[in-house]
Formats: structure tokens, sequence, C-alpha cells
């Protein structure tokens, strides 16, 4: 009984495996990029877009890098239950393609948390992989956690890197903001992930050297129903600012909102938080309560990214009927970055699809690169030279545009 | 007896109790104790805060509250821990915001109420929400009982155990089906503006919307219990199922409306729990189910004004613990006191013994 | 024949189990990975079978075991302690040559003491529950089943020692590995996440062992034992069995199964989270007890293969068809359908069906068939009953 339900097991397994193995044949050469990003959630709109724009880099090439076919396939690391990301998807998801010789470059993942699950996995099978989101500093940078970054990367070489500025960056235009508005007592929450937690301790550091005064830290359980306790206990403390490091997945909009009910509006308490916050939909779970409220954005975003910017804007409003958000620029540069590394690679081994190794290789070799976000160059551990960041604040229901900081002078 | 004699009885018996006690409970008393101290303490050193806090427990308490009183009107008929009751509260909540954003099945019937909507629309709203929801959760919860638990009123308990935990699952799939995994906002329909002048204490026009309907419930259904036929025939199947029936009591038909009345009390605080929190989402039930639970098994399981004050007391439990040991570690502390009840004191703070270790007596 | 039936079928499965990985490289299944899972979880069934099938005492939060087996490994075999640097046997090496921060235990020492651990808190969590009834037990060990999760996520500030990390988990924990071979067995020094064989016969041995020692645990005196203790605690008492350390056994060695497999995990993984260790595991497990056949050993492995099995392949499989039905009839709520999404609504319906139609499991035991069907049951010792000769 035990053999016969194997035996089926192995059928099935044969008719959903069949697929994976196509592929190749045909006239030109075909590799494969596959995106990881969580398509469940509250951050599927903001997912959707960026595959619709690595799509659209892709199309922009006619489906070729150099001479070579591109297949593109997006994986989701997030689940129904959990409805955001979750570590046994990634590590499955980073697995599979891993396993998969096909598959020359990775896009992805979204959330700091999934990439230290995804990048051991995937250094040892030498994939290359760019982040068009990731912001903990640990994953390319040196921490107070003494085993960071190496231990992400087993096999001592660096096949990760991201386009998008770090949370010490972040952290220190949340700080720098602050500044500026003269706040000068602060207290800092954060939902004890990796990202939330991260940000936090780097707008810690930052606040604390530029003389902000710290009175109180507490990490926040993003299941609970509400915060009132926690707001009636800040509120005692009377902060001039809350600075709150997470994801909006851990209930950002109620915090917010028992924040105001507890009677701290927020013109009165500065409430700051970083990229993890900014999405729409935070304003509608929200509502009036986000008005007034400030978010710091790894990057700037897309109108203001200047010609290239727009144009790409332009592009894909006429490809597509979603509206461009704010990480969909960067999930176009690192396909556009990829892709120009697996065109270069594909050259060198002359006109073939290139091995991993080599795709590797060419990514970290990007320098100067003219892309939506500017011109900039990956340095030797991954990480983008680009230092400005945007201030963004919640006016009449929407995104708007505060500031753009340049944090080269904080470093 | 005089009054003298009785009294000296009363201290003599009191004597003897304390004599008699294990060294269990006089930890737990000495415990208690001191932890009623501790707070006492905070009291004093920061009133405005403290009642604030105080204001906050109660208010979370009352929705526990009603909640906790559909566990023990069942665990004390059929003795079933409705595993399922918890996402019945959350079906609530659903239903609600459902009626209040006024698209049914993709049937638009009137504009979303929200925010920016008239007085009388609003009350007009909440009101229809909580009817719909309590309706729409009584037939659940007598459905549920139909489907699952009926069948299986002879196995052992352990089945129907592990059967209302299946029904919990569905549900929550039902759930997330429907609304997905993200939270779901409420609109803000009563306002969050404190109704004392002062700032130093904190009761807004929710806190008086929770009591003020939390009250009238629980003062109805005390009545409908002590005075109607129907309930008298429920306290008659708690106590005894044969000889209920052998009276002529028909005992299928109380343990439903049993169910109806705990499915009404989760449909209305789940709404209550939507507008008073601003947010739900499908897998609220397990954890409010869980305090729930704790609620009336703190209170006495089968008493019904043991659930009552359980929940009260797991209310501000709660928020006492959020504010004076860390927000992180309530929910620890209250399943630590779930564990610490059930060990030590199963009978909880009201309840009886028969109850407990009767086993179907 | 019966000697054949007896050893023959098992011996058939084993030697298929051992060539397995051989044929999965063959033929390019691809199939070692969700294999191995299914084998984590097949332990998890057993160890739960412990205290479930045998010894009758409903345990809903058998995640707890689980945590803390992963725990013990990644406490003792990780960076986890920078604050020390303590290398014994184990495969953890530094890229700088110099010293590795952190406690690092050769792993083959940590299942062991991580499996003990585990089930020295069965014993601790187990003793508070000894006078309790069937439904409060049941209770009580789910809050321990959501605390001891909860605790590790809030761990990581216990007066300001960071003792679990907290959310963000332990990460980059060792990989087993046989330093002692030599360089023609490279793999198996240490081992890879790539080339899983090394793992899958590592987990393959184990779950050999759990098996065997099940089985002559059933067949011998504690086993007995439980089956009394389960029918009706009152007369086993007055026959001399002692229920206080008859039970305590069981959880005991339920939670020696539960952290086995945890440690297992752990390594595997190499990455754990508390948010992983939820209520939903102990359901899951639970659901493949009930499914498989309470009681029954080869019964629990079956409905754990299947159940994974469900979530692994058949979901997503007719996810596909689904799909594909949906395109071919041009109908968008069948081609956008998310079928892996229910799989939490299926496991509710199986367990309401399997207790409303067949209680007592895919492969019963005749006794257990009876006592389930045949009505009054379940007082003091709350038996959902079995049968030692299957």
């Amino acid at each position: 009984m035990v053999l016969g339900a194997l035996t089926a097991l192995i059928a099935i397994g044969c008719g959903g495996g069949g697929e994976g193995g196509g592929g190749g044949g045909g006239e030109s050469p075909t590799a494969k990029i596959v995106s990881d990003l969580p398509r469940q959630g509250a951050n599927r709109a903001q997912t959707t877009t960026m595959v619709n724009a690595i799509n659209l880099a892709i199309d922009e090439r006619n489906g070729k890098a150099g001479d070579i076919k591109i297949e593109y396939e997006s994986l989701d690391d997030a689940t129904a239950q959990a409805g955001q990301w979750d570590a046994a998807k990634c590590a499955e998801n980073a697995q599979s393609a891993a396993q998969d010789d096909e598959i020359i470059g990775w896009i992805g993942p979204f959330n700091s948390g999934c990439a230290a699950v995804e990048i051991p996995i995937l250094n040892e099978a030498g994939l290359a992989m760019i982040s068009p989101a990731n912001t903990y500093t640990g994953l390319t940078k040196p921490t107070p956690d003494k085993s960071e970054p190496d231990k992400y990367y087993p096999t001592g070489e660096r096949n990760y890197a991201r386009v998008i500025v770090t949370d010490v960056q972040q952290g220190q235009a949340g700080a720098a903001f602050m500044n500026d508005e003269g706040v000068q007592t602060v207290f800092i929450l954060d939902d004890r992930e990796t990202y939330g937690k991260g940000v936090a301790d780097e707008f810690q550091t930052a606040a604390e050297d530029l003389g902000i005064e710290v009175v109180g830290r507490e990490g926040i359980d993003g299941s609970a129903p509400n915060y009132r306790s926690l707001m009636n206990k800040i509120a005692a403390e009377n902060p001039d600012a809350i600075y709150f490091g997470g994801i909006i997945e851990n209930n950002a909009a109620q915090l917010i909102k028992d924040k105001v009910g507890a009677g701290m509006s927020n013109d009165e308490v500065i409430f700051v938080g970083p990229d993890g916050i900014f999405v729409d939909e935070l304003i509608s779970q929200g509502g009036n309560a986000v008005e007034g409220i400030y978010v710091s954005f790894g990057g700037i975003p897309p109108e203001k990214l200047g010609s290239a910017g727009q144009e790409f804007i332009d592009k894909y409003e006429e490809n597509y009927d979603d509206a461009v958000q704010p990480y969909t620029a960067y999930a176009y540069e690192a396909a556009n970055v990829m892709l120009d590394a697996i065109e270069r690679a594909s050259k060198d081994a002359g006109g073939d699809v290139p091995d991993r190794q080599a795709v590797m290789e060419q990514v970290f070799a990007t320098q100067n690169y003219q892309g939506v976000l500017g011109t900039w160059s990956f340095d030797d551990d991954g990480d983008t030279s680009l230092t400005r960041l945007s201030i963004q604040e919640v006016e009449d229901g929407e995104w708007k545009l505060d500031r753009i900081l340049d944090v080269e002078d904080m470093q | 007896m005089t009054t003298v004699e009785a009294s000296k009885s009363r201290s003599r018996a009191l004597i003897d109790g304390v004599r008699d006690s294990t060294w269990g409970s006089r930890l737990a008393v000495v415990l208690v104790a001191v932890l009623v101290v501790l707070v006492g303490v905070q009291a004093v050193k920061e009133p405005a805060q403290f009642t604030s806090q105080l204001v906050i427990g109660v208010t979370n308490g009352a929705i526990i509250a009603l909640v906790a009183l559909g566990y023990t009107l069942v665990y004390g008929i059929i003795e079933l821990i409705n595993f399922a009751h918890g996402d019945n509260f959350m079906i609530g909540s659903f239903v609600g915001i459902t009626v209040l954003s006024g698209t049914f099945a993709g049937i638009g019937l009137f504009a979303p109420i929200s925010s920016g909507s008239g007085a009388l629309l609003k009350v007009a709203g909440v009101l229809i929400a909580m009817a719909v929801a309590m309706v729409a959760c009584g037939l659940l919860g007598v459905g549920i009982e139909r489907v699952a638990y009926k069948p299986l009123r002879n196995s052992p308990r352990l089945a129907v155990l592990i059967t209302a935990i299946g029904m919990s699952f569905i549900l929550q799939n039902v759930g997330l089906v429907w609304k997905g995994p993200a939270q779901i906002p409420f609109p803000e329909l009563i306002s969050d503006a404190n109704i004392l002048p002062t700032d130093a204490v904190v009761f807004r026009w929710k806190d008086l919307f929770v009591i003020g309907v939390t009250i009238p419930l629980l003062v109805a259904l005390s009545y409908f219990i002590s005075n109607t036929k129907q309930g008298k025939a429920m306290r008659a199947v708690a106590q005894d199922k044969e000889a209920a029936s052998m009276v002529g009591i028909n005992v299928n038909r109380t343990i439903s409306i049993t169910f109806l009345l705990g499915g009404i009390l989760a449909g209305a605080s789940g709404v209550m729990y939507g507008l008073f929190n601003g947010i739900t989402v499908f897998n609220v039930g397990f954890t409010q189910g869980l305090y729930a639970f704790t609620a009336a098994v703190l209170g006495g399981i089968g008493n019904l004004t043991g659930a009552v004050v359980g929940g009260f007391l797991i209310g501000i439990i709660g928020s006492m613990a959020d504010q004076y040991v860390g927000v992180r570690w309530t929910a620890i502390v209250i399943f630590a006191v779930l564990i610490l009840v059930l060990v030590f004191r199963p009978t909880g703070l009201l309840g009886d013994r028969s109850a407990v270790q009767g086993g179907g007596q | 024949m019966a000697a054949l039936r007896k050893y023959g079928i098992p011996a058939l499965l084993i030697v298929v189990a051992f060539i397995f990985p051989l044929v999965d490289e063959a033929f390019e299944l691809d199939l070692l990975f969700p294999a191995i899972i299914i084998a984590i979880y097949v332990l998890l069934a057993l160890g739960l079978n412990i205290v479930v099938g045998f010894a009758g005492l409903l345990d809903l939060g058998f995640v707890a075991f689980y945590a803390l087996g992963a725990y013990a490994v990644g406490w003792f075999a990780s960076t986890q302690f920078s604050q020390v640097s303590f290398n014994f046997g184990s495969t953890a090496t530094s890229l700088t040559g110099g010293e590795v921060p952190g406690i690092h235990i050769s792993f083959w020492i940590l299942l062991f003491a991580a499996a003990a651990f585990a089930g020295l808190c069965g014993v601790i969590i187990g003793a508070p529950t000894l006078r309790l009834r069937g439904d409060y037990l049941a209770i009580v060990t789910l809050g321990f089943g959501e605390i001891i999760p909860r605790f590790f996520q809030n761990g990581d500030d216990l007066g300001g020692f960071n003792l679990t990390n907290g959310t963000i988990g332990i990460k980059a924990i060792d990989s087993p590995g046989i330093q002692i071979l030599p360089d023609a067995f490279d793999a198996w020094q240490r081992f890879s996440t790539l080339y899983l064989h090394p793992w899958y016969y590592t987990i393959l041995v184990l779950v050999l062992i759990t098996v065997y020692v099940n089985v002559r645990l059933r067949d011998s005196r504690l086993g007995r034992a439980w089956i009394s203790v389960r029918e009706d605690e009152t007369a086993a008492a007055a026959m001399g069995i002692n229920p206080v350390t008859t039970k305590l056994w069981a959880y005991a060695l339920g939670g020696v199964f539960g952290g086995l497999a945890g440690a297992y995990y752990g390594a595997f993984i190499k990455n754990i989270f508390p948010d992983a260790f939820s209520f939903n595991i102990s359901i899951i497990v639970l659901c493949m007890v009930i499914l498989g056949g309470m009681g029954n050993i080869y019964g629990v492995i079956l409905g754990a293969i299947l159940l994974q099995g469900l979530n692994f392949y058949l979901l997503p499989q007719i996810n596909e068809w689904v799909h594909a039905i949906g395109n071919a009839l041009g109908s968008p709520l069948l081609s956008e359908a998310d079928i892996p999404k229910y799989n939490f609504f299926l496991f509710g319906v199986i367990l309401v069906l399997m207790m409303l139609l067949r209680p007592e499991g895919i492969i019963p035991n005749r006794q257990r068939a009876e006592e389930l069907r045949s009505g009054e049951g379940g007082d003091v010792g709350d038996a959902l009953g079995g049968n030692i000769n299957e």
C-alpha cells in the first residue's frame, strides 16, 4: 500500500517535474533568469509592477541578451497563510534554482530576512543575485554581529549585489530629517524582524550621533490587535518624534492609528518610518490617521529621477495598466544590469550561454552604469555608490515627495 | 444560630480552610497578593496613567468577555471546547465589514459607509452590521453543531475536540479566501476623541460604545437564562442531560439554541472588535479565541458570571502586562495564566468542582 | 508465509528507500528535497504517535519539541553565542583562518543531545498535566505549544542577553560532516546544500532507528502499560501500573523524537525562525497521525507521506490542472485560482471527515475501531482506543 503511494507520488512527480526540463534546443541558445518576490499579501500590488518592469526590460531587448534568448520566471516566496514572505519557501525557491542549471541570474529577493536564507544557498551554487529592495546592512557590510557578512558567503566569494542603498543610509536619512525638523527626543519602535530591527538600529546610531536623545526603544508584536497600551506608555514620555523600523505587514497602520488615538497627533509627535511602510496599502489601511507621517525611501521616486526616469514611466504606462510604484524602477534597473552582465559574459563565451561564474563576475564589474536611477557603480561588496534618498509625506491621502537628502557627508 | 455564633463558625471555617489548604494554593494566594500590591503601588504612583490602562483593559476585556460567554455556554452544556468559536467571531467581523462596504457578492447595494457619512447613516450602519452579523454567526454556530458535533455526541470527547479543530481550520480558510491574508481596515464610524475634558485620562467614544453595547447584551443574556423557559431548559440540560430529556425537554433543540446564542454573541463582538480596533484579519479568531477561553476557564468554566469576570480580568491583565512587563510578553503572560489556572485551580475563580470533574454527571 | 509478510514488505521498502537517490539521479526526478522534508515529518508523526496513539494523551502543542530540538542545534552549532569560541568536532571553519566565534559542537553529538533535551522538556511539560482530563490536557499542551515558540521569538533581550536572536532567528547553522573520512568521500566530509545524498541517507537511518525503537516500545511492557492507562487509568493503577511514570515516559519519548526531527531540520534548512514553529504544524502532524491510524506505526508513516505529498505535489498539480481547464473554458476564475492556498482548508476537512466517518484512520487497529464506533467511551481514561496486535 505504501509502495503504491510511493509509485503514485513518483508518477505525479514525473509529470510535474517534466516541464522544468524543457527549453533549450532550437535556433538560438537559451538562458533563464528568475525573480523571487512576495507575490501575496500587502506587497502584492508593488511586486506585480516589479514583475512587469522585468518583463518590460526583457521585451525591450526583444527577449535577448546579446545573441542568446532569455527566459524569465517569477517565483513567489510568500505563502497565503502568512500573507508575506516565508523562510521555508525562500529556502525552497533557492534550492530549486540552485539545482536548475539553466538559471544563470537571480533578481531578488524583496525582504532582507528572505535574503539571509537565500544568499548562502545561492552562494554555494555560484548564482549571481541582484536585489532591487534588500536594505539590511549585514548582507554586504560588517555590523556589530561579528559573523556578518561572512556567514552569508560560505565559499568566501561574493555573489550578491543590490541597486538600492542600505539601512545605514536610510537610518541616517531618517535622523537627518528629524534633525532638520528640530526634533530633540525620539522613541524608537521596531517589528523585531531582520529589516525592521536593522534599520531601527542604524537610525538609533545616526540619531545619537546627531545629538537626538533616544528616550525609549521597544519591539512590537506584529500580530497584536492594538497598541493602545504601548502608545499610552509612550505618550507619558512625551517624545518629539517616534521612529518605527518595520514592514507594513507587521501592523504598521494599526500602530499609527493607536498613536493618534492616544493623543499624539502627527503634527505634535512626528512619525517617521523606513521604506518598508512606503506602500499605498498603508494609506488605505490607516485612513485619516496616517495623514502627515513621513517615510524615508532608499532612493528617489521615479518622477524625480530625471529624463531617464520619466522615459521609463512613460514606457511602463504604455504597456501596463497599473501605476508605477516606488520599487518598480529598481526592479527595472536590476533586470537591465543583469541582462547587460549576461550579454557581456556571453560575448566573452563566444556567443554561447555563459556559465554562472562568468555572469557573477560581470555583475560585479558593473561600473559607471547609466540607468534610470542615475549613474552609479557597484563596489566590491556589491553595494551601489548612490547616496541620495528621499523623504515622502502622506498628504491628502497620497504619497508626496517632501525633500531629497544626500547623506554622503554622514558616511 | 445567633450572629455571634454564626460569625464564630465562619471564622473557624476560614481557619480550617487555611489549615487544610495545600502548599500550592497557599503559594498561589501569596503570588496573587504580591502582584496586587505591585499593581497597587503603580496605581498610587501614577494614577492617571494607571486609570487609562485600566480603561483600556476593561474595554478590551469586554469584547473578550462576550466571546468567553460563547465558550462557557457550550462547555457547560455538552462539555466541548468549541474551537471554532473564535473563528466564528472572526467571521462576524468579516460580515460586519462586508455590510459596511455596501457590496455583497459583487452586487453593490448601497454606498459604503465610511467616516465621511452622516451621523444617522453611521448609527444605522453600525446597528445593521451588528444585527446581520449576529444572525449570520448564530446560524453558523448552529450549522457547525449540526454538521460536525451532533453526529459525534456519543463518541469520545477527544474525537469531537479534533473535529472542532478541523472546523476552526475550515473557517479560517474561508476567511482567507474571502478577504485575503492582509489586514482589513474598518471605517472609522465612532470617534476616537476623548470624552473626558482632561487629557490625562483617556476615555474615548469608542470605549463608551463597547461598554454601551456589552452591558445590554449581558443583561439580555442573563435575563434569558434565568427568566425564560428556554433558559431554564438550558440550565437543566447543563446539569443532567438524561434527566432533562426525561422531563420532556427537547435536548437537541436546547443544544442548538445554546450554539445559536454563542454565535449571536460572537457576531456582535466580532463587529465590535472591528469597529473598536479598526482592523480585522482572517486569523484573529485564533488568538482572541484562546484569550477568551482563558477568560472562561479563569472565571470558572460553565459559569456565566465567571466568564464575564474572567473576560474583564484577562483584559486588565493584558493591559497591565503591556504597560509593566512589556508588550511582547503579554501573550506569554496570558497563556501562562491559562496553564496555571488549568493545572492548579481548574474550577476557576467562581466555578464549582462538579462541572469540571464530574465528567458528564 | 506469515514471516514473509511480516518481514518481507518492510525489507522491500527499506531496499527501495536506499536505492531511491540513485533512481532519482538517474531519472532527474529532483525529488530528494521533498523526500527529506517528508522524512522529517515522518519522524514528527512517529513521535506524536507515541503520545497520542500509544498513550492516548491528546497533545496539541507538539511543535514545541520540534522548536526545542531545532534551537538546541542552533545554540550549539552556530555563531549565536559569539562571546565564546568553542569548537568540538564540528565542521565549522573560518574563512579567514582564525577562530570561529560561537559554540560549534559536532552535529552527531548534538542530534542526541538535542533529542535528550527535548525529551527532558517533555517530562517538564508533562508533569503538571498528569491529573488533568482529556480536553484540559489538550489545552494545556496547546498553551505550552504557544508559549515556547513565542519565548523563542522574544528571547533576544532577556535582561540584555540575547538567547534566541528573536524574530530574526539563528542563521548559518553548521553543516554536519564526517571529517575523518578520506577525501574520496568529500561530499560526506561536510554536507553541502546542493548535493543532498548525504542528507537523505542520514535521515533515512534516523527514520529506521525510530521505527525500530517504536516497534520495540509498542511490544514492550511500557507499551502495554500505555494501553492500559489509556483504556482505564483507575484499573491500571489497581493492577500495579504507575500511571504517573507511564505518562511521563510517553511525553519524554514523544519529545525525544520530536526534538530529533527538529535538530535535523535546523541543520538542514540552516536557518531557524520562530515563525516556522506555529500551531499549524502541531495540527498537521496530528492530522497525519489521525489520518494514518492512531497507534499504528505504518499507518502514521503513510499518513505523513500522504499529507506532505499532498502539500508538495498534489495541490500544485491540481493547481495546474485547474488552470488548464480554466484556460480551455476561458474562465478567469479557474485559470487564476490558487489551489495551494486552500491547503489548510483541506486539512480541516480531512480532520472533520475522518472523525465523522473513519476515526480509526486508514490503517486501523481493530480494537480501536470498535472503541471509536461503538459509542460510550472516554470518561476518566479518555481513551482513543488502540491495539498492540496490528
